[in-house]
Parts: C-alpha cells; sequence; structure tokens
C-alpha cells in the first residue's frame, strides 16, 4: 500500500521513521510513505493512508481552535 | 207831480223818447236777441267744455287711480323679485360656502392623509434605516471579531513556528497515536 506523509520543518528522520512504524503496526499492514516537507504544517503531520487523512498538523489544530473560537462568541 | 200840463211838453223831448223807444227796439231786436243767444250758445258750449273737462278729469282721475294701482302693483312686484332675488342669492351664496366648506375638508382630509403618509413613510424609512444600521454594526463587530481571531491564531501559529523543535514533533505523534488506539483520535 502507499501512502502519503506530509511533515513540519524540522522533523528529524528518526520521527518520520518512528510516524511510518506507528501508521503500519496501527493498520497491520506493509506501508509505503512517500514524505514530503511541508512549511505551512507549524508542527506535527499530515498523512493520507488509503483514502484515509489523518491530521495531527499544528496548523489543522489552530484551525480547528479558530473554528471553535469563532464559534463559540 | 200833481197836475201836468202836456201842452207845454216839448216835441225834441218826445223825438227823443220815440227814438229811444225806437232805439230799444232796434237794439233789442238786432242786438239783444243775438247777443242774448250768442251768449247762450257760449253758456252752451262753456257747459258742454266743462261737462267735457269733468268727463276728462273724471277720466283722469281714474286713470291716475290705474296708475297708481298699476305702480303700487308694479312695486310690490318689484319689493317681491327683490326679496325672491335676494332669497335666491343667499340659498346660492349659501350653496357655494356649503361647496366651499365641503372642498375645503375634502382638501384638508387629503392633505391630512398625505401628511399621516409621508410619517408613515418617514418611520418605515427611519426603521429601515436603524435596521440597516444595527445589521451594519453587527457586521463590523463580527468581522472585527474574525480578525481578532484570525489574527490571534496567526500570532500564535507564527509563535510556535518558531519554538516548534523535532522533540514536541515526535510528543505531538505519540499523542495520536495513543488516542487512535483508545478510539478518540481525530480524521479529517
Amino acid at each position: 500500500m502507499r501512502a502519503m506523509l506530509q511533515v513540519a520543518p524540522g522533523t528529524s528522520g528518526e520521527t518520520v521513521e518512528k510516524i511510518c512504524a506507528s501508521f503500519r503496526a496501527l493498520l497491520d499492514q506493509e506501508v509505503e510513505f512517500y514524505v514530503k516537507e511541508k512549511d505551512d504544517l507549524i508542527g506535527g503531520f499530515i498523512a493520507e493512508v488509503d483514502g484515509k487523512v489523518y491530521d495531527n498538523s499544528l496548523s489543522g489544530k489552530m484551525q480547528a481552535l479558530k473554528k471553535t473560537m469563532l464559534g463559540d462568541m | 207831480m200833481p197836475g201836468l200840463d202836456f201842452s207845454v211838453i216839448p216835441f225834441d223831448l218826445l223825438v227823443n223818447i220815440a227814438n229811444i223807444v225806437v232805439m230799444y227796439v232796434i237794439v233789442r231786436m238786432l242786438v239783444y236777441k243775438p247777443v242774448k243767444k250768442f251768449i247762450a250758445a257760449r253758456e252752451e258750449k262753456l257747459n258742454a267744455r266743462k261737462a267735457e273737462a269733468a268727463e276728462i278729469r273724471a277720466q283722469a282721475d281714474e286713470l291716475l287711480t290705474e296708475a297708481k294701482e298699476t305702480k303700487a302693483k308694479g312695486e310690490a312686484a318689484y319689493d317681491a323679485l327683490l326679496l325672491q332675488g335676494e332669497e335666491d342669492a343667499k340659498a346660492k351664496a349659501n350653496e357655494i360656502i356649503t361647496q366651499a366648506r365641503t372642498k375645503e375638508a375634502e382638501v384638508l382630509g387629503k392633505a391630512d392623509k398625505i401628511i399621516a403618509d409621508a410619517r408613515a413613510e418617514a418611520r418605515a424609512i427611519r426603521s429601515e434605516a436603524e435596521e440597516k444600521a444595527a445589521d451594519a454594526e453587527a457586521n463590523i463587530l463580527e468581522n472585527a471579531r474574525r480578525d481578532v481571531v484570525d489574527l490571534s491564531v496567526q500570532i500564535a501559529s507564527k509563535l510556535l513556528e518558531k519554538n516548534i523543535s523535532d522533540e514536541d514533533n515526535r510528543r505531538l505523534a505519540d499523542s495520536f497515536f495513543d488516542q487512535l488506539k483508545t478510539g478518540k483520535g481525530e480524521l479529517k
């Protein structure tokens, strides 16, 4: 299976490898990741695996926070 | 004159007396009768004239009376006409005044309606303007709120960007997978 992994700048190879290993363990499959660095993630990662998107980026969290703040006020 | 002696009476005297008598007779016959006749005729004529005059006078009086009656009738008719005319004029004037008052009331009614409509329209315009102002204010506040949130998120993002480390990234990844395992993870 192929997957896409976008990481924030400054993420080490070790961290990237750990993330990929965690996904393989979670999905219990052999997954080949295409890794790309994306500046606007701020921190964390976004993974697209088997048609599903896993957003663990800080930019995504900031957007969610923004949505919450605008919705609550 | 006792014992008149007619032998001593003068002849002239007798002639004179006879003359007088003859003259008298002549005058009586030639003058007195015609004159008397003339006078009688004149008198008759005069009486006729008098009668005629009296008749004319009577006619004149009758005409005068008739004229006076006609004049009185005319004056009465004139007064009646004047009165009628006056009453007609008054009635006409009253009619005109009534029409004018009706028209005035109609115009005032229309004017009041126009004023009321204008006031209602002004109130509606004011309400609409107030509503729009309130909407505009709400929009401005909403936009300001969004701007504040955007700015806050941008500032936070900038701060995080400068301070995030690899260790932080690893911790984020670990937290994410822990949540996935416990079923609390988020999928986009």
